[in-house]
C-alpha cells in the first residue's frame, strides 16, 4: 500500500507539472503566436497568402468560397456582406466602417490587396467595388493587371512572385497611388 | 518442473491469494499427486497417470471462487486506492489532450478522471475512520462480475466512440472514393487523439480487475468468519 501512496504522490506531481506547463506556458505562447499571426493577416504588407489559396476557384458564382476568401484576406475584422452581379461578373463588398475607422493609407492599402488577390484567386471576377460608409471605391481586372506588369494575374501567385510584385511595393504611397484616379471616391 | 504442479498453478493463477486459497491448493496437490503415485503403481505409464490424475479432478469453482471474510474497511480504503492510483494515471495521460484541442469529451474525462481521483482521496479517509477490525463476507463471485461488467462497459464505449470517430472524420471519404489527406504533424496529432481518448480510458476498467487480488491482503481469520 506504501508504494502505491508513492506512485499516487509521483503521478500527481507529474500531472501538475504537466497541467502547468501546457496551461501557463504552452497554450499562452500558442495564443500569442495566433494573436500575432492574425493581426499580421489583416495588414496587406505582412498578410500570409498561402492561407487564401485554398480558395482558388474558376467562378465568382461560388458564394460560399468567395465570402470565406474575404475572411482570409485583410479587413477581415471588419463587417461585411457581399453583393455578387452575375451579368457583369462583378462584386461588391460592402464594409461596414468608415475610411477613419480602418485609417486611410492602410484602407487604400488593403483595398488594393484584396482587389489583386480576389481577381488572382477567382479567375472570372472582372470588376471589383468596395463600398464603405462615404465611401466608395472601385477596381476593374484590366487596371490591376497593367499596374502589376501586365501578366495574368493568376501568374502571381507563384513561387515568391506575390510578395515581389503585389505585397512588397504597397509599401510606397507611390505605387499604391497608381490604383486609383487623382479623386480616391470614383 | 513437475507437470501436475504447473497444472495446479494454473488452476489458481486467478484467484486471490489468500491463506485458505493457498492451503487448498496445497492439499489439491497433495492429493493429485498421491493419486498420481497409486497409479504410477498400478503400472500405469507416466503420462497415463498424469493425465488420470488430472481428469480425476473436480470442478474447483465453486471453491475457489467461494465468499470470503475480509476486513472490510481496510478492504475498501485500498480498492478506492487502487481506483485512485488509476484515475490520476487516466489524468495524466489525458492531459496532452489539451494541446490539440479535442473538444467537450475530453475535458469532461480528463477532468472527471481527476474529481474521481479526488473522491476515491475523500472516501479513503472516510473509510479509515472506521472500525478496521469489522469483518464481512466479500463474495468473490461478485467482484469477478464486477470487473467483467466493467470491462464490458469499456468495450461497448470503446466500439462506440472508435465507430462515430471513424464515421465523421471518414465517413464522407469512403461514401465518395475521395483520398484521406492528413495535411502535417499537427493534423496527425489531432486525428490520433480522437482514437486515443476511448483507447486510454481502459485504465479504469483495469482498476476494477485488480480488486480480488487485493483480497488476500485484508483476509480474516477463522475466529472472524
Amino acid at each position: 500500500m506504501r508504494k502505491r501512496w508513492y506512485q499516487i504522490a509521483a503521478l500527481f506531481v507529474l500531472g501538475i507539472v504537466l497541467f502547468s506547463a501546457i496551461q501557463f506556458w504552452v497554450l499562452p505562447q500558442r495564443a500569442a503566436q495566433q494573436r500575432a499571426y492574425m493581426a499580421a493577416q489583416n495588414d496587406a504588407l505582412t498578410h500570409d497568402i498561402s492561407a487564401a489559396l485554398p480558395y482558388q476557384n474558376l467562378y465568382l458564382g461560388d458564394v460560399s468560397n468567395t465570402v470565406n476568401l474575404f475572411y482570409h484576406l485583410p479587413l477581415y475584422q471588419t463587417k461585411t456582406q457581399f453583393e455578387i452581379d452575375s451579368e457583369n461578373l462583378g462584386l461588391t463588398v460592402y464594409y461596414f466602417a468608415t475610411v477613419d475607422e480602418i485609417g486611410g493609407d492602410t484602407l487604400r492599402r488593403d483595398l488594393v490587396y484584396n482587389a489583386a488577390a480576389a481577381m488572382a484567386l477567382i479567375d472570372n471576377l472582372q470588376t471589383i467595388r468596395f463600398e464603405l460608409t462615404g465611401a466608395e471605391f472601385a477596381f476593374t481586372r484590366e487596371d490591376v493587371q497593367a499596374a502589376l506588369g501586365g501578366q495574368p494575374l493568376g501568374e502571381l501567385l507563384k513561387g515568391d512572385a506575390w510578395r515581389q510584385t503585389v505585397q512588397q511595393p504597397l509599401a510606397e504611397d507611390a505605387f499604391v497611388n497608381t490604383f486609383y484616379s487623382a479623386d480616391p471616391l470614383k | 518442473m513437475d507437470e501436475l504442479k504447473q497444472y495446479v498453478d494454473k488452476l489458481f493463477a486467478r484467484a486471490p491469494k489468500t491463506a485458505a486459497l493457498r492451503d487448498l491448493k496445497e492439499e489439491v496437490y497433495t492429493n493429485l499427486k498421491a493419486h498420481e503415485q497409486d497409479l504410477l503403481l498400478q503400472g500405469k505409464t507416466a503420462e497415463e497417470a498424469l493425465r488420470a490424475a488430472k481428469q480425476s479432478m473436480p470442478s474447483l469453482e465453486g471453491l475457489i471462487w467461494d465468499a470470503q471474510p475480509v476486513y472490510y474497511y481496510p478492504f475498501l480504503a485500498e480498492c478506492c486506492q487502487v481506483v485512485l492510483l488509476h484515475a490520476l494515471l487516466l489524468w495524466v495521460l489525458l492531459l496532452p489532450l489539451m494541446l490539440v484541442n479535442t473538444g467537450f469529451l475530453v475535458t469532461l474525462i480528463t477532468w472527471g478522471a481527476f474529481l474521481m481521483a479526488v473522491g476515491c482521496a475523500v472516501a479513503m479517509l472516510v473509510l479509515r475512520a472506521q472500525d478496521a477490525k469489522t469483518v464481512r463476507t466479500i463474495k468473490l463471485t461478485s467482484l469477478r462480475r464486477f470487473a467483467r461488467t466493467a470491462w464490458l462497459v469499456w468495450a461497448v464505449f470503446f466500439a462506440v466512440c472508435v465507430l462515430a470517430v471513424t464515421a465523421v472524420l471518414f465517413g464522407s471519404n469512403v461514401w465518395f472514393g475521395r483520398p484521406v489527406v492528413i495535411d502535417g504533424p499537427y493534423q496527425f496529432g489531432v486525428l490520433a487523439a480522437r482514437y486515443y481518448l476511448p483507447m486510454v480510458t481502459a485504465v479504469l476498467p483495469a482498476a476494477t480487475g485488480r480488486f480480488i487480488k487485493l483480497i488476500a491482503g485484508h483476509e480474516a481469520g477463522d475466529g472472524h468468519a
